[in-house]
């Protein structure tokens, strides 16, 4: 104690003015001065209570007093130094040193310290008030605890959303998501319940977990009476628990789980399902796991939808196709099957019209050339009924093909319609395209001899040439002829659409719908540009050979 | 030409189940000025019949010519051929197939069936006539046409499932 004081006498006398102290000088030697200060208990702004070996209170400084309040002035007993027996008991066998202790006091967290001093007897209790850094450690942990939990969840709620979007497959999405839900949220039973509003009725796609009679995969219940349905009504995540005769009571046909979270599976407005956990516990799910189902519900939605879609699109597709082989069939099985009689009919009306001419009068003869006509029309529309059924299934498989060769040998078949008209036909070399030679000829010889037929009284000029466009070829076929008013440009590519009276023009109306047709098998399409009077022009497009 | 006919008419044995398609070849044979005698067979089973001179055709001619339709109810002209063919006695006898539409023809075509050896319907005159030069030559040369069985059994092993191709049934 002595020479401290003589030490603190020189920093005094030199604080007085004994020299001229550097502001350096200064400041440590306030600092110095501070900590000795905080080593006699009088100036310790903390509270320090000195207590004899048995506990009692022996002094208190000013900090404690305060904390003391309206204690008289040496009581032997203070709020800091309560209950200090098994510590003491320590301090003392240890013969000096330090103890530490937390103590709550006054609605404050202090943290001691327990200096044992033997010459005075005495134990000195230095106290610090540490409420405040306990409450920021404690939201510090909190917040920590809460952030690995959030990534956490993120993680598995981003693991979810990876794997129900890797497959467009329903079963791959539903097998992917509900083991990792499992690690966000417990539950002895999960399903995904797709409900059918329009019936009143879902049924379970998936379960993970517990299987329950009558409600397992597959099974369409009612929702009369279901939690289902509660989660339907409020269209949002919503927790149901209670005693089991209370939840029987609300929801008759419910599970026997009494504790229940559900979130509506709603994609684009629509709500198309919900998706539920239970548990056998009571009270398993707070509001938080119904947050956390309602974001998994989120993050599923858009996969099961586009699976559910999907689904829907692969079975129209298949009914599509069934539905067309079956047309084909038809159209085949009914063209061949018209033919017979059709010529039994040709046949006899041919051997009336050749051997009793002479006992028919002019008008019978009339009526037998219309009945003659009728029998020929009706047999093209059957040829070319035919030819438009077959396009896909009896065509040949597609190989390089040279065009030019393929429209000089349509130009043959047309020689004679060519040289009666007098027409003019300009053919530029035509590509090399992966096609069917006989459709493609077809195509051809259907478009070149349309702009022979429908042309106006000068003599026709065809011109035929393809152009190249990024991976197309486009082949065009351009005539001087009538040409087609706008309105109805697409309808002359419809089956038995005929713009022009049969006296006018001859055909069946199935030429330009058999072009399409072909176009399409060969990977194109066709269309028509043209204005009435000057002539058209009918294009079409090919892939260009790979 | 066939020696052993003599002054006798040829026996043509006509198979067709279509009593308008029977009447227009029969007309057909009528016109041609040969000395013809029709025997008509209804179907595929009558002809069979007729050929092997079962109960009530006991009595029937053997054909110098056999006018066979393809398409028929009960035993169609396939089955006819496949069963002649299997009888070393009917084997011999001159067969012309009738088609009746452009894909039976085209069909005949692809199994490889000379167009000496089959007519679109209605049988033309220069037809039957072909036909009658030809019938020596026939007699030798059997026909074989896959029946509707047969194709369908090889339809099915290849597991094309294509059941409607089949344009006789």
């Amino acid at each position: 104690m002595q020479s401290r004081e003589n030490h603190l006498a020189g920093i005094v006398r030199r604080l007085a003015g004994a020299g001229r102290p550097s502001d350096q000088q200064l400041k440590e030697d306030a600092e110095r001065l501070a900590s000795r200060l905080a080593s006699f208990p009088e100036y310790n702004p903390n509270p320090v209570v000195e207590t004899d070996l048995d506990g009692n209170v022996t002094y208190m400084n000013p900090a404690a007093r305060e904390l003391a309040g309206d204690a008289p002035s040496r009581p032997s007993t203070h709020p800091l130094a309560r209950d200090l027996g098994p510590l003491l008991g320590r301090l003392i066998r240890q013969g000096s040193g330090v103890q530490s202790r937390e103590i709550f006091v006054q609605g404050a967290i202090f943290d001691q310290k327990l200096l044992y001093i033997p010459e005075a007897l005495t134990v000195r209790i230095y106290s610090s008030d540490v409420t405040r850094l306990k409450a920021a450690q404690e939201a510090m942990r909190a917040a920590s605890e809460e952030a690995n939990k959030l990534a956490r969840e993120n993680q598995i709620l981003g693991e979810i959303g990876r794997i129900v979007s890797s497959s467009l497959n329903i079963d791959d999405v539903y097998a992917g998501f509900g083991e990792q839900l499992r690690r966000l949220i417990t539950f002895d039973r999960l399903a995904i319940s797709l409900v059918n509003l329009e019936e009143n009725t879902f049924t379970n796609a998936y379960i993970l977990g517990d299987e329950v009679p009558g409600r397992q995969q597959g099974e369409v219940t009612s929702l009369e009476g279901t939690v289902t349905n509660e989660a339907i009504l409020s269209r949002r995540a919503i927790v149901i628990q209670g005693s089991t005769q209370e939840l029987k009571r609300r929801y008759p046909n419910i599970l026997k789980y009494p504790s229940v979270v559900l979130a509506p599976l709603i994609y684009r407005g629509e709500l198309f399902g919900v998706l539920n956990a239970r548990s056998s516990e009571h009270n398993t799910y707070r509001d938080e796991d119904a947050e956390m189902l309602s974001r998994v519900a989120s993050q599923i939605t858009p996969a099961i939808a586009n699976s559910l879609l999907y689904s829907d699109i692969v079975r129209t597709q298949q009914d599509l196709a069934r539905s067309n082989s079956d047309l084909e069939q038809f159209a085949y099985a009914a063209s061949h099957d018209l033919q017979e009689p059709l010529r039994t009919i040709g046949a006899y009306i041919g051997l009336v019209r050749d051997r009793y001419a002479h006992a028919l009068d002019d008008t019978a003869m009339e009526f037998i050339a219309y009945a003659a006509d009728g029998a020929e029309r009706m047999q093209a529309l059957i040829t070319d009924l035919l030819e438009y059924s077959r396009v896909d299934t009896q065509g040949s498989p597609l190989e390089p093909i040279n065009c030019t060769t393929v429209v000089k040998n349509a130009l043959e078949n047309l020689d004679q319609s060519i040289r009666q008209s007098n027409a003019r036909v300009e053919l530029s070399p035509l590509p090399v395209i992966n096609g069917d030679r006989s459709q493609l000829s077809r195509l051809f010889q259907n478009l070149v001899g349309n702009a022979l037929k429908f042309c106006r009284d000068d003599k026709p000029h065809v011109r035929i040439w393809a152009e190249l466009h990024d991976q197309e070829w486009i082949f065009a076929i351009k005539d001087n002829g009538i040409g087609i008013a706008p309105e109805h440009q697409a309808r002359v590519f419809e089956m038995f659409s005929r713009l022009h009276s049969r006296a006018q023009y001859s055909g069946t109306g199935i030429g330009l719908a058999l072009c399409s047709k072909i176009a399409q098998r060969h990977g194109g399409r066709i269309w028509v540009e043209s204005e009435v009077g000057k002539g058209s022009t009918f294009r079409f497009n090919i892939p260009v050979v790979a | 030409m066939v020696s052993d006919i003599g002054d006798r008419p040829i026996e043509v044995l006509l198979v067709e189940d279509n009593p308008a398609d029977f009447r227009l070849a029969q007309d057909t044979l009528e016109q041609s000025h040969q000395r013809v005698n029709i025997t008509h067979a209804e179907d595929g089973e009558v002809a069979m019949a007729i050929l092997k001179r079962e109960g009530e055709y006991a009595n029937a001619p053997r054909p110098d010519l056999m006018l066979l339709d393809l398409r028929m109810p009960k035993k169609d002209g396939t089955e006819v051929l496949a069963e002649m063919n299997q009888d070393e006695d009917l084997v011999s006898i001159p067969v012309m197939l009738l088609t009746g539409t452009e894909a039976e023809s085209s069909l005949l075509e692809s199994y490889s069936i000379p167009p000496s050896r089959y007519a679109r319907k209605p049988l033309q005159l220069e037809q039957f006539h072909r036909a009658l030069g030809q019938m020596g030559l026939f007699s030798r040369q059997p026909i074989q046409v896959p029946t509707q069985q047969q194709t369908q059994a090889a339809s099915e092993s290849s597991g094309s499932g294509r059941r409607w191709w089949w344009p006789f049934g």
